[in-house]
């Protein structure tokens, strides 16, 4: 197969899920855009030894992601903000709460959240991946990744249900 | 583990996604036992699903992949198109040539007519450059003509660049020169002695061919063939000596 053709497999095969993971980090059509198409940029250049799809899938993420970060630490509105330690218990959604569900109330509540838990938390959501492939993907320790989804997800669902710790109306586990 | 504890740890559990994770194995086989807790991750589960669905739901610009294949697509350079253009270009002239010489032996006529279509249409530049010399040593180091002997007027004519062809076995090179209007001036040089019906001297031949004017002389065992748009006052300003 030539790289040509590799090339636009591998274009026509990702860049949907590139560009969902690209805007949920950035909540800007053409910001989003533009990451997926400076990613693929930079595996024109480098990328092409990859020759496995799902490595060459996970190496896309992980470009976009470190693309991403570099656009945060070139933009003063992306302030860091800290969650505290102590989130207590994640909030539990009441009854139905996918049916309440918005796309612009998700992808707002998961801006809000600092870049550090919008990424593992997107694609925790977006992508099969397991927590050790997403630690891959973002380059940090599994914990992290692991702590990061537990505290991200508990801030979105927070935000979209307005409810800190709110307990299960139909009977949780106790 | 009890029911609450797995519930911690189950807040984070994808149920298509992490059942083979060790790390949810244990709270996963309390759900089973616990009615309340399966419906618990269940409803955790309708949540992460709606989630998931709105993020995937997100509208992807429909020229999204056009824009990064065209962008990326693997090109030619620049050298390697004029090169591809000018081997097009030469088999053309060649094939053409060889069409006309089943018929009927060359002759100095078809030759102008060959060129000047040629240039009538879009035509490969073998080597762009305003640089005579740089043109002269291109051409030779690609057997092409190149000891030929310019009009002194046509030496101050801005240079565009040139191109090797070929007419039959005949190598020719060509000059492309910008006339103060901008637009081009041609010069044809090539050795072709049993051309028949050449010019018979220094002196400029004009004919009108294929729209435009041309100018053919004889001089040093070289053809040359001199084209423009327009009428012979096109090229007496660079025909002088």
């Amino acid at each position: 197969m030539s790289p040509s053709v590799d090339f636009e497999c591998l274009v026509r095969s990702h860049y949907r899920d590139l560009y969902h993971f690209a805007f949920s980090l950035v909540r800007n059509p053409s910001e989003a855009s533009d990451l997926v198409q400076e990613t693929f940029h930079i595996w024109a250049k480098k990328g092409t030894q990859l020759r496995e799809q799902r490595s060459a899938k996970s190496w896309l993420f992980t470009t976009l992601h470190r693309l991403f970060l570099q656009a945060c630490r070139h933009q003063t509105r992306f302030p860091e903000i800290e969650l505290t330690e102590a989130q207590g218990e994640l909030p539990d959604a009441s009854v139905d709460p996918a049916a309440k569900l918005d796309s612009e109330a998700v992808l707002k509540a998961l801006e809000e959240l600092d870049p550090g838990h919008r990424a593992p938390l997107a694609l925790y959501y977006l992508e099969d991946y397991s927590y050790r492939e997403i630690a891959g993907i973002l380059e940090v320790p599994l914990g992290t990744v692991q702590s990061r989804i537990s505290r991200g997800k508990a801030r979105l669902l927070e935000k979209l249900t307005g409810s800190p710790g709110a307990n299960v109306s139909e009977g949780g586990a106790k | 583990m009890t029911s609450r504890e797995a519930r911690e740890i189950l807040k984070t559990y994808r149920p298509g996604i992490d059942f083979h994770d060790p790390a949810f194995h244990e709270a996963v086989a309390q759900a089973r036992r616990d009615p309340d807790l399966a419906a618990w991750v269940r409803n955790q589960d309708a949540l992460y699903q709606g989630i998931r669905s709105q993020l995937k739901d997100v509208p992807v610009p429909e020229d999204l992949a056009a824009k990064i294949l065209t962008s990326h697509r693997p090109r030619w350079s620049g050298r390697e198109m004029l090169q591809l253009a000018a081997a097009v270009a030469i088999l053309a002239a060649v094939a053409a040539f060889w069409l006309q010489e089943r018929r009927h032996p060359a002759t100095f006529a078809d030759y102008r007519t060959s060129m000047a279509a040629l240039v009538s249409k879009k035509y490969p530049m073998g080597l762009e450059t305003p640089d005579l010399e740089r043109a002269r040593k291109f051409l030779a180091n690609n057997q092409s003509p190149s000891d030929y002997v310019l009009p002194a007027a046509l030496k101050s004519a801005p240079l565009l660049g040139c191109a090797t062809l070929s007419w039959g076995a005949n190598p020719v090179s060509l000059l492309c020169f910008r006339q103060k209007d901008g637009s081009g001036l041609w010069l044809f040089v090539t050795e072709h002695p049993s051309l028949r019906g050449l010019p018979a001297s220094v002196e400029p031949e004009f004919s009108q061919t294929n729209g435009l004017i041309t100018a053919g002389w004889r001089d040093g065992g070289k053809i040359y063939l001199m084209a423009s748009l327009g009428g012979p006052d096109r090229l007496a300003p660079y025909l002088r000596e």
